[in-house]
């Protein structure tokens, strides 16, 4: 059964092109998006910076609202959910963010930035405690860092509190929009390995957005290409990385090769 | 060495004040403390302060007590500041018009922070049609002449400390509301607040926790400055006659019974000219430093 499925999704920014012109450049940052990701699979979304991606990943979590076309989640068309319905869903849908140094609360600790999507909806104090003690432990962290403020934390620490906030409230569908790009490389593979194990605890479906296509080989299932605001490709992970079909995606795998030789 | 011993002993002070957030206070008073200006500001401040809380201990005699036929004394050691034309010390009256003074200064800040914490929250983080209106309101405020204004209506209602403490607050709002609307404007865009909307936090507590708190700096370094501005403005309006009434010491009004002797008694106005200018520079001091510092934690982190 599929989770989400988006159908005809489109999205686009006006910009006015001068101060005093009447002139209104638009810009098309997702163009009639079609995709479905099935309950418990991991889904790659690659492309280049610009093309859409965090435009879509945002989308699906109603920060955005798209021009046109649905989104369902469960079967239920959330694109159509006023904001007060849609609320008990949004702990069922949650996302982590790229750059963890912007997306954690200076202000805040650990602990209440990770209790934040439970303390929303009044859950009980003693429940949050005890779900919060659970969650720190199992991305690695230990309980002292709960009294600690993100800015004492390093760059990697504070993506697990993102990925720990992202998992409090259970959710089905967890959304990592380049959860990796801005930490190092032995840490990349650290906080890979964690979403891995996290994934079969809670049973977690997974979009995976980068531009690193060698990172999201070793993550999903299926991938899709995304060129200029549309998807230019789908298959399963091995199928797109032996025979890509779309010469765009050829692009994008011959440029990874051009890397490789160049270091050599 | 003295200075060096005397900021552990600070250190040690706050920490046992409040263990949690330790941390970050031994890292903002380190960097507090090597701020030369900052740090003569807030000495004056805290002088001031001492000055005006312990009143009536510093000062021998009650600021309304009349020493009949010592009138216009210069300094001497049973006055130390000298006399007015009425045989008041000058000393008690400077003392206790501090009460007043820092009193109408804080607590009209207070309240112009407050009002301008509200509208520039809901203006910054709603826009649309509600930060149009705001926006207008305060243009229009702005366009007052702020301090006749305050004429007007001191001299419409009954001038008394609470008047002038409203009036003074609910005239210079608008520099905050503004400062606290951009800042609330580019705060929101952060990934921080896009996971606390995804996670459903309703939009009172995204304001309350996680935009306002990191507003605070600009703000209260805008409130430091706006605290020497309400202290010249008390100052003003007690000159003029319509502030603080006698007998009653204020700053102003010490200086506008000054105003008639000036060229017998120096000390009446040397005195009062120097306290509000030494205070309003404290202020400034402090508002400078914290400008500096607020700047540099935030380009560091």
């Amino acid at each position: 059964m599929a989770i989400l499925r988006l159908v005809n999704i489109s999205k686009s920014y006006e910009n006015k092109a001068r101060v005093f012109s009447a002139k209104v450049r638009k810009v098309e940052a997702v163009k009639s998006v079609s995709f479905s990701i099935k309950q418990g699979e991991t889904l790659g979304l690659v492309g280049e910076s610009g093309c859409g991606k965090s435009t879509l990943s945002k989308l699906i979590v109603k920060l955005l609202q798209p021009d046109s076309g649905d989104i369902f989640f469960k079967n239920i068309n959330i694109t159509q959910l006023k904001e007060k319905k849609f609320r008990s869903l949004r702990r069922k849908i949650q996302i982590v963010f790229q750059d963890p140094y912007a997306s954690l609360s200076p202000r805040l600790k650990v602990k209440e930035i990770i209790a934040e999507p439970l303390s929303a909806f009044n859950y009980e104090k003693q429940y949050i405690l005890k779900r919060i003690q659970e969650i720190i432990t199992q991305v690695g962290l230990n309980s002292g860092h709960l009294e600690a403020f993100p800015h004492q934390l390093s760059g990697g620490q504070r993506q697990r509190v993102g990925i720990a906030r992202a998992l409090t409230s259970f959710p089905e569908l967890v959304i990592l929009d380049e959860p990796v790009s801005s930490l190092d490389l032995s840490t990349q593979a650290q906080i890979l390995n964690l979403l891995v194990s996290l994934q079969n605890i809670y049973k977690l479906t997974y979009l995976f957005i980068s531009h690193d296509l060698s990172v999201v080989r070793c993550m999903s299932d299926r991938v899709a290409v995304m060129y200029r605001g549309t998807i230019v490709e789908q298959a399963e992970a091995s199928q797109i990385y032996e025979w890509p079909v779309h010469p765009y995606t050829k692009k994008l795998l011959l440029s990874k090769c051009w890397l490789r030789t160049a270091q050599k | 060495m003295v200075q060096g011993t005397k900021v552990r002993v600070v250190f040690v002070f706050s920490c046992t004040l409040c263990p949690a957030p330790c941390a970050l206070i031994i890292i903002y008073m380190k960097i507090f403390f090597k701020h030369k200006l900052a740090l003569s500001g807030a000495l004056i401040i805290l002088l001031m302060n001492v000055l005006a809380i312990f009143a009536p201990l510093l000062s021998s005699t009650h600021p309304e007590d009349i020493d009949v036929g010592s009138y216009l004394l210069p300094p001497c050691l049973a006055h130390p500041l000298g006399t007015d034309q009425l045989g008041r010390d000058l000393f008690a009256r400077l003392a206790y018009g501090a009460r007043i003074s820092l009193m109408v200064g804080f607590i009209a800040v207070g309240i112009s922070v407050s009002i301008g914490l509200l509208f520039g929250a809901l203006s910054g983080y709603y826009g649309g049609a509600v930060d149009l209106l705001i926006m207008r309101f305060v243009d229009i405020m702005l366009c007052f002449p702020t301090f006749f204004l305050i004429l007007a209506v001191v001299s419409m209602l009954e001038s008394n400390i609470v008047v002038i403490m409203a009036v003074i607050g609910l005239t210079s709002w608008m520099g905050v509301a503004r400062l606290v609307r951009a800042e609330i404007l580019s705060l929101k865009q952060r990934d921080f607040v896009s996971a606390a909307k995804a996670s459903g936090v309703s939009d009172c507590k995204i304001i309350l926790r996680h935009l306002v708190p990191n507003a605070m700096g600009p703000v209260f370094v805008s409130a430091t400055l706006g605290i020497a501005a309400a202290i010249l403005t008390e100052s003003s309006l007690s000159f003029l006659g319509i502030g603080i009434q006698p007998p009653v010491p204020s700053w102003g009004n010490i200086l506008m019974d000054a105003k008639s002797c000036l060229g017998i008694a120096w000390w009446m106005t040397l005195f009062p000219g120097m306290l509000i200018f030494i205070t309003v520079l404290g202020y400034n001091f402090l508002g400078e430093g914290l400008r500096d510092l607020l700047l540099r934690r935030e380009q560091e982190g």
